[in-house]
């Protein structure tokens, strides 16, 4: 019988061939889901696939993948760090909303300024928000010793339920009411409850504008200026974990906890350093949001949009590496953008969750051969117990 | 106000949401016990939900039909079930969660996947699963449970609240007892904690450890499904789907057994008081004096921040977890090396 042992040692070939194998894997399973759930299958994955090039503005399609990509590679970047040292930071989702309701507050704060100079102080707000969300989880781990997978998990709900009340309430905006003669006589609250909208100089926009091929008018792509902020902090922090003592110490932490301790780093320490990091991320990366997509605060479940969910996925397909993650979150967000251009199309009948489908397939795919990877087939005649 | 129906209508919200649970912990608790930690019990209640939802509104008519009634009678049927419907319709839920269970069970047991990563990656499906045919759900209609007991009982004044509690509930608590029985009093169940207390050892024995953990991963899927079932079915005025409703239940029903250190009891009480948390909601949105961020913002976030707060408390007590936790607990097994 064939029987699964651990390999000893490994070479980076290895891995290239079980990714390659994964990718496989998945789209022969994608393609025989879409066969059950679709009418005409062989028509969808080809129009999914190449969905930049069907109808529409090639550049507004790519851009929508770019700029979902950009923002699911920063968030699992950050958590890639908790999860080599196997800090489990579960809770981005929360945290990206605390992030966005940081900046707003800032912005508040500061006396709804409109000068485009208080724009960084947004983003730091950004930052600070979600880097308090996850000091709560980080705090009760590293000093009471608290589950800080549950902890950051629950706190998703609290932060949604935070973002649900502030619009609802403190934070309500609302539209300006005339008279007869055209003066302002109040304020009607916008319904659904939204916050008041940013004003234009804060908003992040579009850096590349496509042509329609209708009208030969002038679109604004999603590859906004905010993708900068967030690319430059996805290199600076990819830099420091392949390059620098602070990365190695990371992952030396990852092999075990005596060997974090040898490398000088207690165990507190790499637990608070996982969530800043992953907090301060997502924090930022719905900072960038809300002023470049939704400008203003929405109620916690018209606002999220799983972003920070569905991060850790990317961050298993990517096998926490930051050349992997990046891969992994452009083509998540392109198979995404796809899948939502298959479904608008009504003759191909086909349901926006496909998406969601191939990206479940495809990390089970990646975490069976990832495990595999570290094995090797043996062929053995008998097995006994103790093979 | 606090008279005895107010206190008695307290009990029976309680109950209600802590059913559903501490039917999934209770499942939750056997797979931990074999050393397995699933995190996919979210994802497995969530497909229950639905599966019992689906199930629920295609039985009640079928089931009038194969109890030999004619097509009149069936009719006056329409949207509710009857008790043999809705037996099936939690089995086949409880069946679902069983079925995604496997998944985990073939991707940490055959091919050793990370325990954590593949859980999260079975509530991932779930949701997604879930997500994808909710809106064909939603059209179907399960009006109103058939209850188990007698409906004359149940209109009894007072009283009768609480014998309108559902049979799961009932069985949840009973389940709770039996697992304490499994556990220390029976061989199969000595077997299972011989597995999750240190895996080599219980190999070394000659016990097939595997199969053992296969065993209660799927008992795990069975009653997170089953549990997901009841919120959909049991729990809300009339039976209802709604994607992503069980809004957290499978990750309350992971820190009840953390709260409870891996002892059946325990998940018990912390069952009755996580569903606590739950009913202050209700219980104490109309209070006047309660200001708008307390009804907006605290009440609705109790579920989740009181469960925060007994872990807070429990974790301190790191000899107590140590105590109970099993040895081999998320660790990997490789008997051949």
């Amino acid at each position: 019988m064939i029987r699964l042992l651990p390999a000893k040692g490994g070479h980076w070939s290895g891995a290239l061939v079980s990714i390659l194998i994964a990718t496989l894997a998945t789209v022969i399973i994608s393609a025989g889901l879409l066969a059950l759930l679709t009418d005409k299958p062989m028509r969808t994955l080809w129009e999914l696939l190449t969905y930049t090039s069907q109808g529409g503005t090639p550049a507004v399609q790519w851009g929508k993948a770019a700029a979902e990509g950009m923002y699911l590679a920063v968030i699992a970047l950050g958590l890639s760090v908790g999860y080599k040292a196997g800090v489990w930071n579960i809770g981005a989702e929360g945290q990206f909303a605390a992030g966005a309701i940081g900046a707003y507050l800032f912005w508040l704060a500061l006396g709804t300024p409109t000068t485009v100079a208080v724009l960084p102080l947004l983003l730091i707000g950004g930052v600070i928000g979600g880097m308090v969300w996850a000091a709560i989880p980080a705090g009760l781990r590293a000093h009471l010793h608290t589950n800080e997978l549950l902890v950051s998990l629950m706190l998703v709900y609290v932060a949604t339920n935070l973002l649900t009340y502030l619009v609802q309430g403190p934070v309500q905006g609302c539209a300006p009411a005339l008279d007869a003669a055209g003066n302002q006589v109040g304020c009607i609250p916008y319904s659904p409850a939204q916050s008041d909208k940013l004003p234009e100089s804060l908003r992040f926009g579009p850096l590349i504008y496509g042509v329609s091929p209708r009208s030969g008018a002038l679109i604004g792509t999603k590859i906004h200026s905010g993708l900068l902020v967030l690319g430059g902090a996805y290199l600076a922090l990819a830099a420091v974990l392949l390059f620098t003592l602070i990365g190695f110490r990371l992952r030396v932490a990852q092999s075990s906890a005596k060997a974090e301790r040898f490398a000088g780093f207690s165990t507190a320490a790499t637990i608070w350093l996982s969530f800043l990091i992953s907090g301060g991320l997502a924090g930022l990366t719905g900072a960038v949001f809300l002023m470049s997509e939704s400008f203003s605060l929405t109620v916690g479940g018209a606002f999220l949009s799983n972003l920070g969910f569905a991060a850790i996925v990317i961050a298993f397909l990517g096998r926490l590496h930051p050349v992997g993650i990046l891969f992994a979150a452009f083509a998540i967000a392109y198979i995404n953008a796809g899948a939502s251009w298959v479904a608008s199309q009504p003759e191909l009948r086909a349901d926006d969750s496909v998406a969601g489908f191939i990206e479940a397939i495809a990390l089970f795919c990646a975490l069976a051969t990832a495990a595999l990877s570290q094995r090797r087939l043996v062929w053995k005649k008998e097995g006994p117990a103790h093979g | 106000m606090a008279d005895l129906t107010y206190w008695l209508a307290l009990v029976v919200t309680i109950l209600n949401y802590a059913t559903p649970l501490l039917i999934a912990a209770i499942g939750v608790l056997i797979v931990e016990k074999s050393g397995v930690l699933n995190l996919g019990v979210e994802g497995m209640m969530i497909v229950g939900a639905m599966v019992g939802y689906i199930a629920g509104s295609y039985l009640d008519t079928s089931s009038c039909a194969l109890m030999g009634f004619d097509g009149v009678t069936c009719l006056q049927w329409e949207g509710t079930l009857t008790i043999p419907g809705y037996i099936a319709s939690f089995l086949l839920a409880g069946l679902a969660g069983a079925a995604l269970a496997s998944l985990f069970a073939v991707m940490t047991q055959m091919f050793g996947a990370n325990h954590v990563a593949t859980g999260l990656g079975l509530t991932i499906l779930g949701l997604t699963v879930t997500n994808g045919f909710g809106p064909d759900a939603k059209d179907m209609r399960v009006e109103s449970v058939a209850n188990l007991l007698p409906d004359s009982w149940v209109a009894l004044p007072t009283v009768g609240r609480l014998l309108g509690t559902d049979l799961l509930t009932v069985l949840a608590f009973l389940s709770a007892v039996a697992a304490l029985y499994f556990l220390n009093r029976t061989r199969v169940g000595m077997l299972v904690r011989a597995a999750g207390e240190n895996h080599y050892a219980a190999h070394a024995l000659g016990y097939h450890v595997r199969l053992i953990r296969v065993g209660t991963i799927l008992f795990g899927g069975f009653m997170a499904g089953v549990a997901g079932a009841y919120i959909s079915l049991v729990q809300l005025e009339a039976p209802t789907w709604r994607e992503g409703m069980t809004a957290g239940a499978g990750w309350l029903a992971l820190a009840l057994i953390l709260f409870s250190t891996w002892r059946p009891l325990r998940v018990v009480l912390g069952a009755l008081l996580f569903g606590l948390a739950f009913s202050l909601e209700l219980r104490l949105q109309s209070l006047e004096w309660m200001p708008s961020w307390g009804v907006q913002f605290v009440l609705p976030s109790l579920p989740y921040l009181v469960p925060v707060l007994v872990l807070v408390i429990i974790s301190r007590n790191a000899a107590m977890i140590r105590a109970n936790q099993p040895g081999s607990l998320a660790q990997p097994f490789n008997p051949s090396s």
